[in-house]
């Protein structure tokens, strides 16, 4: 793209992808787990992606493209040594909850049904949180932000297949997260 | 296919609209559409994955962004729009207008040490200082803007880091083991990359630091003194986070005196104080200890 002179290019950027800030704040307070540093992230995205909006193709997610330069932005550097989360593993996450661990992986594929429309927020909630964070930000790219599996793979900087694959695990590990809790209501054997 | 094939390697893309035309053709076959036709279970294990899809959407609704926040982006993007800052104008001119009259007889001192000191001659001469002495007091607060200024004018052509790394931990690391402060300014998100750092000593054996911040129309230089006792320089024109201001030979400052008075911090660039401002509530601190 030409250099347009500010106003088209503001005009245009005001059109394409400021109306994805909520999306990009909300992300980045997931990503961050406080407001000043969502606020932080969130502002430094809006106008890194204003200096390169060259780079981004119009007809293409404009959402993708930004949430690509906030996840990077998060990876490089915000999330600093003193800041680093402790990454919980599959078998972690499967001891938080409950002790799964002993029930054996065909759990998995048990095609029983776990998971009714009487599972309650917080505890949709807690598993989110329980959830390993390679997992559970793919899900929240898929689910939360409606983009595809390429996408994902573009904003993550990962293959699609581990993209296909997380996602997977990553749902596989909700219903038994909510499984288990809707177990402990009684409301389920 | 059966249900197990089905579970363990279709259903998350299936619900999710990921299946190509071929897996979709297998699927649609397994799963049948009546209870005489096809796979019942996994018809309901798909509803299920869907289930869950909006129970993540509705658990995490999107936020709305506070309207304080929209500002301040906004505020930022017109700043970019303004462009680059007008260049300022000679420095030396500057400096005859500027300069207040109390500290001109340290600035000549300063001068001639700086042009020593940039030459390598005066590091590791006098060492007789230890570092970690206290009691021996280096340059006073106000000739610490002189030689804030001259390191800035000097390093802003020409920088060589003594810490080679790009790493913020690292140059607070090798700064914490000359007993220096190691909280570091991180001007990430003001669009300041940084260059580097660099520990040199003074003649009387204090270690000063300078970290180089590269921006995109000017630069930061962070120089930080030791001393025993450091006062606060006068002619502060506004403060922020408990920062003093300074527009000081044609360059704008930003001190911070240590609590004890053991340590002078000074920010020096080039850019306009309202900029420098801007940067400084962007900027956030590194520590390696939280």
């Amino acid at each position: 793209m030409e250099d347009k002179g500010g106003s088209e290019k503001r005009g245009l950027f005001e059109r394409e992808a400021l109306p994805h800030v909520d999306a990009l704040y909300s992300a980045a307070l997931r990503l961050s787990r406080n407001p000043d540093d969502a606020r932080d992230l969130l502002q430094e995205t809006v106008l890194r992606a204003y200096r390169f909006f060259h780079q981004y193709t119009p007809g293409t997610n404009c959402r993708a493209w930004l949430l690509t330069i906030l996840y990077n932005n998060f990876r490089n550097g915000y999330r600093s040594a003193d800041r680093e989360q402790v990454s919980l593993t599959p078998e972690d996450f499967e001891r938080e909850v409950e002790g799964l661990s002993a029930r054996g992986d065909q759990r998995f594929s048990n095609p029983e049904m776990l998971i009714s429309e009487h599972v309650l927020d917080h505890e949709v909630a807690a598993a989110l949180n329980a959830l390993p964070p390679d997992f559970r930000t793919v899900l929240m790219l898929v689910d939360v932000q409606e983009l595809n599996y390429q996408e994902v793979a573009q904003v993550l900087d990962i293959p699609i297949g581990t993209v296909k694959s997380r996602v997977s695990r990553g749902r596989q590990m909700m219903r038994v997260a909510l499984g288990a809790f809707a177990r402990r209501r009684g409301l389920i054997g | 296919m059966n249900c197990e094939e089905y579970i363990a390697n279709y259903l998350s893309a299936d619900a999710d609209g990921e299946l190509t035309p071929e897996e979709e053709r297998a699927v649609a076959q397994h799963l049948g559409s009546g209870p005489e036709n096809g796979c019942a279970v996994c018809r309901a294990r798909l509803a299920e994955e869907r289930l869950l899809k909006a129970l993540i959407r509705r658990q995490v609704a999107t936020v709305k962004t506070p309207e304080e926040i929209r500002a301040r982006t906004n505020a930022a993007l017109d700043q970019m729009d303004r462009g680059p800052a007008p260049r300022r104008i000679g420095i030396a001119v500057v400096r005859e207008l500027r300069r207040p009259r109390t500290w001109a007889p340290l600035a000549a001192a300063a001068m001639l040490l700086v042009v020593v000191w940039a030459s390598g001659i005066l590091p590791g001469m006098h060492r007789g200082a230890s570092p970690t002495n206290d009691g021996v007091s280096a340059i006073p607060a106000s000739e610490a803007l002189d030689q804030a200024v001259y390191s800035y004018e000097t390093f802003e052509t020409a920088f060589r880091p003594t810490v080679p790394s790009g790493s913020l931990a690292d140059i607070a690391m090798a700064y914490g083991s000359a007993e220096m402060p190691d909280m570091m300014w991180n001007f990430q998100f003001a669009g300041y990359g940084l260059v580097g750092g660099r520990i040199d000593q003074l003649p009387d054996g204090n270690p000063v630091t300078y970290t180089l911040y590269h921006g995109r129309n000017s630069d930061i230089l962070c120089t930080r003194y030791k001393a025993s006792d450091f006062a606060v320089p006068p002619g502060a024109v506004g403060e922020i986070h408990g920062h003093l201001l300074y527009e000081y030979m044609g360059y704008s400052l930003c001190v911070t005196v240590s609590e004890k008075g053991h340590f002078i911090c000074v920010l020096t660039t080039s850019e306009p104080m309202d900029e420098l401002r801007h940067d400084i509530s962007l900027a956030r601190a590194f520590s390696m200890v939280r």
